[in-house]
């Protein structure tokens, strides 16, 4: 029975059995393809990349409409296109993106959002956040990245607030500064246009389901040290520190395990079938920092949170942007541990040292480069596909998928169809 | 070249390097502990040194010795990113402590030629440019730096300004690839194509980038673009 013939559902339960079968690491009917990206969809809408991070619902047409008429195997969630109206009412100062409403985080309506990295935590605040990590956040930290909420330097002291006279009194007292009246505007639109938001992203997954499609993953989560290096410390400040502070680093690295952890527990409860954490790693890879300094800053807070996931049922699938070449030690040593519950998806790693590495204990995905699907032909995409299909489909655990990104941003339509059908045509296990 | 040759090159450089030991054991260590990263040490020995009224020049040499072999660290995969990102931090702090004058004057002589570098319009990412920076000027090259999301006006404008031999476009997205196509097209119609040469790397970038943008060539590491600057410059 052709493609055409298939009802939905079944169509849904034979791409959902391909993909899960593939995951613990089985040999389904064919090698499935999982279409991620960032604004390769909306692109080819013929939006911006500021309407789509503003028209979250059009963002929801286009993926549906250019990906699953790809016959992809599993499609990507809306989160990866961050609502540009929320960046707004929260006064992001840690991002710029197309369309801001301040200028100074504008980027042109044609760019993707992009990190703005600095040392929102300083060194010498170390001592003082470890005596008090939620206050020094809430009063020091946010308000530096956030301009909506920097009424938060304000909030009143602990001590205060625990006798009962200090919160009749101070309490109020901070009601009623301006900061805070800013703030509870901004916590009022927030919650609304997330409620907003929320709705969306249900209907996109429920029409997808309609549609035949199931979803790849839904929560997301990050390393530990990334949590860190991103958004507090920055690279040069978490790098620095590794010389300079390497007790506090770990200490703080150490805190944010059961944050990253719940924060990916939360978004994974709104959808039980999906069962892959999406984890992007950003300075685990090769030439960041030496395999020392990634086993003893890096690694050990990833795998605490990865093996929160597995607990929890899910499975942690890490987007290993960059090199793994030098780390394959250590992605095997952990999936040998949890044999065909954990996801490594590739970019720049050699995809067969990785198959002949990892492959009896972890699936893998990858890694067709942004610059084929980009600036290749055709031929050349089909003639990678195919070789990365024949060195990593022996006995399941290969999902095929771009690099970076996924199917990157700026691909050509026609690259993208040529991956899609030599999936079709040389991953298949049995007719 | 024959071996007893190499050996004799050999032979000659450890008698140099007793002979420097010996000249002065504390300013072999001085080496020693910007390149072991050793801050507090670098900071103790300079304080001494500066005290004891020696040359800033002179101290200005074993700083350029030691930046040297740290950049040898990084090519041979024992140093990475905090490692160099710490060097540059000790850097900071003998330049501070020795006055501005002398990183004028310590930059302009034995310069091997001149780069010009930055992160093309649209993407601000600056890791992989960095790296490159310091990688360039530690191998002795001068580097002239524009920042990242550079209009593609402005390479053409300070090629013609700082004439340098090379040009090094960065770029982590794949949105960089149409950048630097759109600034060495621009190079080209300012018909200055053909007095430089031009490198490109970052995230994304490979080899399959060279002839979409028009550039010479392409750099996996900041490694890499030290051997094409040498190549391109030193012939």
């Amino acid at each position: 029975m052709g493609i055409s013939e298939k009802k939905p559902r079944e169509l849904y339960k034979e791409r959902y059995e391909r993909v899960m079968t593939t995951l613990s690491l089985k040999e389904p009917d064919r090698v499935p393809i999982a279409a991620s990206v960032m604004f390769y969809p909306t692109d080819q809408y013929g939006m911006s990349k500021k309407e789509a991070m503003y028209d979250i619902e059009k963002t929801a047409e286009a993926f549906k409409e250019v990906l699953t008429a790809l016959n992809v195997d599993a499609m990507p969630p809306l989160l990866n296109i961050w609502p540009g109206k929320l960046l707004d009412i929260l006064g992001a100062k840690v991002f710029k993106w197309p369309g801001a409403a301040n200028e100074n985080y504008r980027l042109d309506d044609d760019l993707p959002f992009q990190f703005l990295e600095g040392e929102y935590l300083k060194a010498e605040e170390y001592e003082k956040l470890f005596e008090d990590p939620t206050g020094f956040i809430l009063r020091t930290v946010i308000p530096r990245q956030f301009e909506a909420l920097e009424g938060f330097s304000e909030f009143p002291e602990f001590s205060t607030l625990a006798s009962g006279l200090g919160i009749m009194f101070s309490l109020p007292l901070y009601g009623i500064m301006p900061g805070t009246k800013k703030i509870n505007e901004t916590l009022k639109t927030a919650a609304e246009f997330f409620m907003k938001y929320v709705s969306t992203t249900n209907n996109y997954v429920n029409s997808l389901k309609k549609m035949g499609f199931p979803l790849f993953n839904s929560a997301i989560s990050l390393a530990p040290f990334d949590a860190v290096s991103d958004m507090l410390r920055g690279m040069r400040g978490s790098m620095l520190d590794m010389y300079r502070h390497p007790e506090e680093l770990k200490k703080l690295t150490n805190v944010f395990i059961e944050g990253s952890l719940n924060a990916g527990l939360q978004m994974a409860q709104t959808t039980p079938k999906v069962k892959v954490v999406f984890m992007p790693l950003h300075r685990g890879a090769d030439g960041f920092m030496s395999n020392e300094q990634f086993e003893e800053f890096y690694w050990p807070g990833l795998i605490s949170v990865m093996e929160g996931f597995i607990k929890h049922n899910l499975i942690p699938g890490l987007f290993l942007e960059g090199g793994y070449n030098e780390r394959l030690e250590y992605l095997m040593e952990f999936a040998q541990k949890h044999k065909g519950k954990v996801l490594y998806w590739f970019d720049k790693t050699d995809m067969a040292k990785a198959k002949e590495m990892l492959g009896d204990y972890a699936c893998i995905k990858g890694n067709v480069p942004g610059s084929l699907l980009v600036a290749g032909t055709p031929l050349q995409v089909e003639n990678y596909v195919r070789k990365t299909i024949e060195t990593c489909k022996d006995g399941g655990g290969y999902i095929v998928d771009g690099g970076i990104a996924g199917i990157a941003d700026g691909a050509r339509p026609e690259n993208v169809k040529a991956m899609v059908d030599a999936t079709f045509k040389f991953g298949v296990y049995r007719k | 070249m024959d071996k007893s040759l190499n050996i004799n090159l050999v032979n000659v450089n450890l008698i140099q390097i007793k002979k420097l030991k010996m000249r002065c054991c504390f300013l072999s260590s001085f080496i020693n502990e910007i390149v072991e990263l050793n801050e507090d040490k670098v900071n103790e020995l300079l304080k001494e040194r500066i005290s004891k009224n020696e040359d800033p020049m002179v101290i200005m040499d074993d700083v350029k010795a030691a930046m040297a072999e740290i950049g040898k660290r990084f090519e041979n995969k024992e140093y990475f990113l905090p490692d160099l990102i710490m060097s540059g931090e000790i850097l900071r702090q003998i330049f501070e402590q020795l006055g501005p004058k002398i990183k004028e004057s310590g930059i302009e002589e034995s310069k091997k030629g001149k780069v010009l570098l930055g992160t093309v319009a649209g993407d601000i990412h600056d890791i992989g440019k960095d790296v490159v920076k310091f990688m360039l000027e530690t191998n002795g090259y001068e580097v002239l730096d524009l920042g990242v999301d550079v209009p593609s006006d402005l390479f053409v404008e300070k090629i013609k300004e700082f004439k340098p031999k090379v040009i090094a476009l960065s770029g982590f997205l794949t949105l960089a690839f149409d950048s630097m196509k759109e600034s060495i097209q621009k190079i080209k119609e300012a018909g200055l194509r053909e007095s430089v040469k031009i490198m490109i790397g970052g995230g994304t970038v490979d080899e399959r980038i060279v002839e979409y943008v028009g550039a010479d060539a392409y750099g996996e590491s900041a490694v890499d673009a030290v051997n094409l600057a040498k190549k391109w410059i030193e012939v």
